[in-house]
C-alpha cells in the first residue's frame, strides 16, 4: 500500500527528482532497480502517486540518501558536476556505487549543517577565491603567506583548511574510481571529499588539488588524480596539480631539505620516502617535484612503485579520521545537549549504537 | 507452559534494550518477554552478533519482534521527518502511538519527542522494577 495514501504531502517528489538527477541516473535505470515502470517513477517525482516504504528504502539506498531526505525540503545538492581526470568520460561513466558516494558526502555536509544549526554555531569561511588568471605558483604562495607557512612542511593541511571553514570528509570510493570531489555550496560553504583508502601522502595531495578547484572557482569537480601526475593533460587538472605541488612542496624549503640530507642524483626509494614523510606527500609527488627542480635524474620517479609509507597503527580510529575531529565533536556535543538521539549520533558517526552510547557517556574512543 | 502475550505490552527503543543488556538484566527480559514488543527497525539497530540481545532475539524473534501494521508506516514517516531522531527511534514512537502502548525509552531526545506526541514513557529501570 502506498505509504501516504491519506497524506500525499509526506514524500516530496521534488526531493526524489533532485536525488536522482545528482547521480545522473535515468528514470529507466531506477525503474529497473525497483522493478516498476519508468512512468511510476515519474508519477512519484510529480507527486501524483507515492512509493511504498520498502520502495522508498530501496530508493534511499540507491541514491545514497537518508529516508528523511525525501520527507522535508533540503538545500539543493551540488549541480553541474564535471568529471575531471579521465578524458572523454563523464559522471555517467562512474559506477552507481561511486555516484552514491557523492550523495553520501552531500548527506554528511547536510548533517554537519543541521547539527551546527541545532547548536546555534556559525562556521566562518576564511577562504577567498583567487582570480583565474593568477598562476598556480602565485596562488599557492598567497595561501602560504596567508597562513604564515614560510617554506616549511604543512603538518596538518586538513586541520588548517577546516579552521578556514572547509568541510572535509573521507569516504572510501569503490574501485578507486575517484580521488576527490569538491564543491562550493551556497549553504554548506566549501566542501571537499577525499578517497579514504588512499595513503596519507596521496590524501594530502588530493586535498590540496581540490582546494585549487575551490579557490579558482572551477565549479563542482569530481577528480581522478593518476599516480603519474605528469600524465595529466586537462588544463584545469594540470593547474590544480601544479597548485598542490607548489603548496605542499615550496621550492626553497624542498631544495634546502634536499641539500641538508645530502641526497645523490639517484636517491633510493627509502631516502625519498623518508623525505616525503616530512613533507606529508607521496614519494612519487616528491619525486616529480625533485625531477622538475633538476635535483634527481629524470624518469626516476616513474620507475618507483608507490608503497604505503605509514605502516604504523593510526592513533585515531578510522571512523574518526574519516569524519574529522570537528564533525565528531559537533555530533557528540549535539547529543550531550539532547538535541539528537543516540541512534542519530551512531548513524552520523557510522558506528554501532553500543559504541556511540559508550563514546557519548565516557568520551572513550 | 505455552507462551502468552501480556495484556500490558510495552514497545522498546534501542537505548533501553541496550541498557537492560549492559546492566545484566536479560533474565528479567526473558521472563517478561510477553510484555516486550520490539519494532523491526529497533531490532536491526541492536541485533549485533555475539551479544546477549542477539541471543534473546534469535530465540524469541517470533514472539517479540514486530513489523509495521496497517497505517503505522505513515506515522513512522511523519515522525521520521522530524529533526534529531533516526529510524529506530521514529519506528518505536510511531508504533507506541498507533497501538496506544507504553514506550520504554532512555534516550532523552527521543523520549521528549515521544512525550510531545502524548505517549506514556518508562525508563529501563522503571520497566524492570515494575
Amino acid at each position: 500500500m502506498p505509504v501516504s495514501q491519506h497524506n500525499p504531502s509526506l514524500i516530496i517528489g521534488v526531493q526524489l527528482r533532485k536525488a536522482r538527477e545528482l547521480l545522473s541516473l535515468r528514470r529507466e535505470e531506477v525503474a529497473q532497480e525497483l522493478d516498476v515502470s519508468p512512468h511510476e517513477i515519474k508519477d512519484w517525482e510529480k507527486g501524483t502517486s507515492q512509493p511504498s516504504l520498502q520502495q522508498l528504502e530501496t530508493l534511499a539506498s540507491l541514491y545514497g540518501r537518508e529516508i528523511d531526505y525525501f520527507l522535508r525540503e533540503t538545500p539543493n545538492p551540488p549541480t553541474a558536476i564535471a568529471f575531471r581526470g579521465k578524458p572523454g568520460e563523464s559522471l555517467r561513466s562512474l559506477s552507481n556505487e561511486t555516484r552514491a558516494v557523492l550523495a553520501r558526502f552531500d548527506e554528511l555536509c547536510r548533517s554537519a549543517v543541521e547539527f551546527e544549526g541545532l547548536l546555534h554555531k556559525k562556521r566562518e569561511i576564511k577562504l577567498a577565491t583567487i582570480p583565474a588568471r593568477e598562476t598556480a605558483r602565485t596562488g599557492a604562495h598567497r595561501i602560504r603567506k596567508q597562513y604564515d607557512l614560510e617554506d616549511k612542511p604543512i603538518t596538518d593541511l586538513r586541520a588548517l583548511l577546516e579552521d578556514a571553514g572547509v568541510r572535509i570528509f573521507e569516504i572510501p570510493i569503490p574501485n578507486d574510481e575517484l580521488s576527490g570531489f569538491s564543491f562550493w555550496h551556497e549553504k554548506y560553504g566549501p566542501c571537499i571529499l577525499v578517497h579514504a583508502k588512499d595513503v596519507k601522502g596521496r590524501r594530502n595531495f588530493t586535498l590540496a588539488h581540490e582546494l585549487a578547484h575551490l579557490l579558482y572557482s572551477h565549479g563542482s569537480s569530481a577528480c581522478y588524480i593518476p599516480q603519474k601526475i605528469i600524465e595529466v593533460h586537462q588544463r584545469m587538472e594540470q593547474k590544480a596539480n601544479q597548485f598542490a605541488v607548489e603548496l605542499l612542496l615550496p621550492i626553497t624549503g624542498v631544495v634546502d631539505d634536499f641539500k641538508k640530507r645530502n641526497l645523490p642524483k639517484k636517491p633510493s626509494e627509502k631516502q625519498l620516502r623518508q623525505m616525503s614523510f616530512k613533507w606529508r606527500v607521496s614519494s612519487q609527488a616528491l619525486g616529480y617535484r625533485l625531477e622538475g627542480l633538476g635535483l634527481i635524474s629524470a624518469g626516476l620517479t616513474n620507475k618507483m612503485i608507490e608503497r604505503k609509507p605509514f605502516l604504523r597503527r593510526p592513533k585515531t580510529p578510522a571512523w574518526e579520521r574519516r569524519l574529522g575531529k570537528r564533525f565528531v565533536g559537533t555530533s557528540i556535543e549535539a547529543y550531550r545537549k539532547n538535541l539528537i538521539s543516540v541512534g542519530k549520533l551512531a548513524h552520523a558517526l557510522q558506528i554501532p549504537i553500543r559504541k556511540a552510547m559508550e563514546i557519548a557517556e565516557t568520551g572513550a574512543r | 507452559m505455552a507462551f502468552q502475550k501480556s495484556l500490558f505490552q510495552c514497545v522498546f527503543d534501542s537505548s533501553s534494550l541496550i541498557n537492560v543488556e549492559r546492566n545484566k538484566k536479560m533474565t528479567v527480559l526473558r521472563r517478561r518477554r510477553g510484555e516486550v514488543l520490539i519494532p523491526a527497525k529497533v531490532e536491526e539497530e541492536v541485533n549485533q552478533p555475539n551479544t546477549p540481545l542477539h541471543r534473546f532475539i534469535t530465540r524469541f524473534r517470533q514472539q517479540v519482534v514486530t513489523p509495521f501494521q496497517n497505517n503505522e508506516e505513515q506515522e513512522y514517516l511523519r515522525v521520521r521527518s522530524q529533526r534529531g531522531i533516526h529510524d529506530a527511534d521514529a519506528a518505536a514512537i510511531a508504533m507506541a502511538m498507533k497501538r496506544r502502548l507504553t514506550l520504554v525509552i532512555d534516550d532523552k531526545r527521543a523520549r521528549e519527542k515521544a512525550e510531545s506526541h502524548g505517549i506514556e514513557t518508562l525508563s529501563w529501570q522503571d520497566f524492570i522494577g515494575s
